[in-house]
């Protein structure tokens, strides 16, 4: 595993670099490690884009510090053609950081998948634009939010396939506790031309109390004829039969709920490849549900 | 209280001239009944007379209200328990429609009611000793255990899933609601074998079943027929053959039982149009 401060450039064979007015440009380029953290608490520009070369295979992660008060987090992102990138974002500590965006374009059978893990106490507004412009190209994207403390936690995800048999997913799980609130709007488009493309989403947010707000909004646009698409989404608390059969076990009430929202966060964490994260975020999932529980 | 019963010590569940019902409705009217541990208790009865809801209300399904009427362990009333209180206290309900639990795999789920019964948490080593043996014991490949609870799981499958927790948790009282149904042949032997394995002295059933068959491998000791909610006749495994040769209308003829029409009515569809589309110029 490397750790990639962008402040102090690296002159690896594997990473090209360029900035151009305050814009930080990275190539990652065929023999690059497997693992690559980023660390980009830089002050010298403000944007950062990422660009994977093509048949390269990488899996970035970053979590920014929390000592800037603008979003650190990578603006651009380039998959080229048969590269494979898996990006896990995570956010966990207080930050300042109102708004970030991402966006995503993946080449011809470029792949793209990414878990993206708020379990901050603080607001947020998130918004990711993936765009889909070769033929075959992938994109994932997992999001395990936690709303509490008066957070309101926002996440919009729009998808673009412009190129036939691509495909795209969505998952949110989320949890609003403690007067947290959350809103998720997952906009697929397929367009026409893009015909054997699939696109799939899921959202689904436990409410803890009436002091808790959610809202999703699963927006399919289909130009397109012989695709496959579908959605599913669910706002509300934990259903009365799933813990009534989890209580007909002999679990009380707060283990049966804090099974359940583990449940719904433990697939997505336990995807994130770098196992000292995974560990210190399954313990934060574990307080947090705790206090709450 | 606790009787001796051929050294073993006994326990009892007894349902006290209970009436209960669902948003007003009343469904179980009536009704008493004592099981024991090392008795098997077969309930038959047309559907909707209420079978199932006592099971429920037994296991303190809250979407069932209580008018009168109390439920009891060894002496103890456990009316006013809530559900988790009564599976600590050794109740278990096999349930006939078993629920989801995405991302809550049967492993974890099932180590955690273990330890939610017991003072000291199981070891590791015991519990994937006892996780093997019944998974065995149901047909489960070892590898089912790791997945979601009856998540994706198929009908037969989920009602394996039933009784492997049934044999991991050991409750006192076991009560099986249509177990039976959604397995094939082979996997209702091996349910019912596994049923057999652990009746003892220790363990009592209350066993809901239209079939037969689930009779025929899993003997009951006592057969009770539930009509209009409460029980109209009891008696042993004859009573089995006769109703599955016969159905229930000789209740009628016989004792003079009047079975009420509980089969769900649906309002009648009328099929209109609801607009009229008029090509071209009528003629």
């Amino acid at each position: 595993m490397i750790d990639l401060h962008t402040n102090v450039l690296l002159s690896a064979p594997w990473l090209h670099w360029n900035t151009t007015s305050k814009v930080l440009t990275l190539t990652i380029l065929p023999g690059a490690p497997k693992e690559i953290r980023l660390i980009h608490n830089h002050v010298f520009f403000d944007e950062l884009r990422l660009v994977i070369a093509p048949k390269c295979q990488v899996k970035i992660w970053e979590m920014p510090s929390s000592n800037k008060k603008t979003c650190s987090l990578i603006r651009f992102i380039r998959v080229a053609r048969d590269a494979n990138l898996t990006h896990v974002v995570v956010l966990k500590n207080r930050h300042n950081w109102k708004i970030s965006s991402l966006d995503i374009e993946i080449m011809k059978r470029g792949e793209y998948h990414s878990q993206q893990i708020d379990l901050s106490r603080s607001s947020h507004y998130r918004n990711v634009s993936v765009q889909l412009r070769g033929i075959e190209a992938k994109s994932g994207i997992q999001a395990a939010i936690m709303s509490e403390m008066a957070a309101k936690k926002e996440m919009e995800v729009t998808v673009s396939h412009r190129k036939p048999h691509s495909i795209s997913e969505l998952e949110l799980q989320g949890v609003a506790a403690a007067s947290g609130s959350m809103i998720f709007r997952g906009d697929q488009t397929i367009l026409r031309g893009a015909f054997h493309s699939e696109a799939h989403q899921t959202s689904r947010i436990i409410v803890f109390d009436e002091t808790c707000q959610a809202q999703t909004y699963p927006i399919l646009r289909i130009d397109e004829n012989d695709v496959q698409a579908s959605h599913a989404s669910a706002v509300g608390k934990i259903e009365d039969e799933i813990m009534f059969y989890m209580q007909s076990r002999g679990l009380q009430e707060q283990d049966a709920k804090r099974q359940v929202i583990r449940g719904r966060f433990n697939p997505i964490l336990t995807k994130v490849f770098h196992p000292a994260i995974r560990e210190a975020l399954f313990q934060m999932l574990e307080k947090q549900v705790n206090q709450y529980v | 209280m606790n009787s001796m019963k051929g050294g073993d010590v006994v326990s009892t569940l007894e349902i006290r001239n209970l009436s209960a019902g669902i948003a007003g409705n009343s469904i179980i009217n009536d009704l008493s009944l004592i099981v024991n541990t090392g008795e098997i208790h077969a309930l038959l009865g047309p559907n909707g007379h209420g079978k199932s809801t006592l099971l429920n209300v037994i296991m303190g399904n809250p979407l069932y209200e209580v008018y009168s009427g109390d439920v009891l362990i060894d002496g103890q009333s456990i009316i006013n328990d809530t559900v988790d209180q009564r599976a600590r206290k050794g109740i278990f309900l096999a349930m006939q429609y078993p629920q989801e639990i995405p991302g809550v795999s049967i492993s974890d789920f099932m180590r955690t009611a273990i330890n939610a019964n017991r003072d000291k948490p199981i070891t590791l080593f015991r519990y994937i000793k006892d996780l093997e043996t019944a998974s065995k014991l149901v047909g489960f490949e070892f590898d089912m255990v790791h997945r979601s609870v009856n998540e994706g799981f198929s009908g037969g499958e989920k009602k394996r899933n039933e009784i492997l927790q049934m044999l991991l948790l050991k409750p006192k009282f076991a009560l099986l609601d249509e177990v039976d149904s959604g397995l094939d042949v082979d996997a209702l032997n091996l349910v019912t074998a596994a049923i057999n394995q652990t009746h003892d002295q220790e363990h009592g059933y209350l066993v809901v079943s239209h079939y037969a068959r689930m009779y025929h491998l899993v003997q009951p000791t006592h057969v009770h027929v539930v009509l209009n909610g409460h029980i109209a006749i009891s008696g042993g495994v004859e009573l089995v053959n006769r109703i599955d040769q016969e159905g229930y209308h000789w209740l009628k003829q016989e004792y003079g039982l009047d079975i009420a029409d509980k089969t769900e009515k649906k309002p009648m569809i009328v099929m209109q149009n609801c607009a009229a589309k008029t090509r071209g110029q009528p003629k």
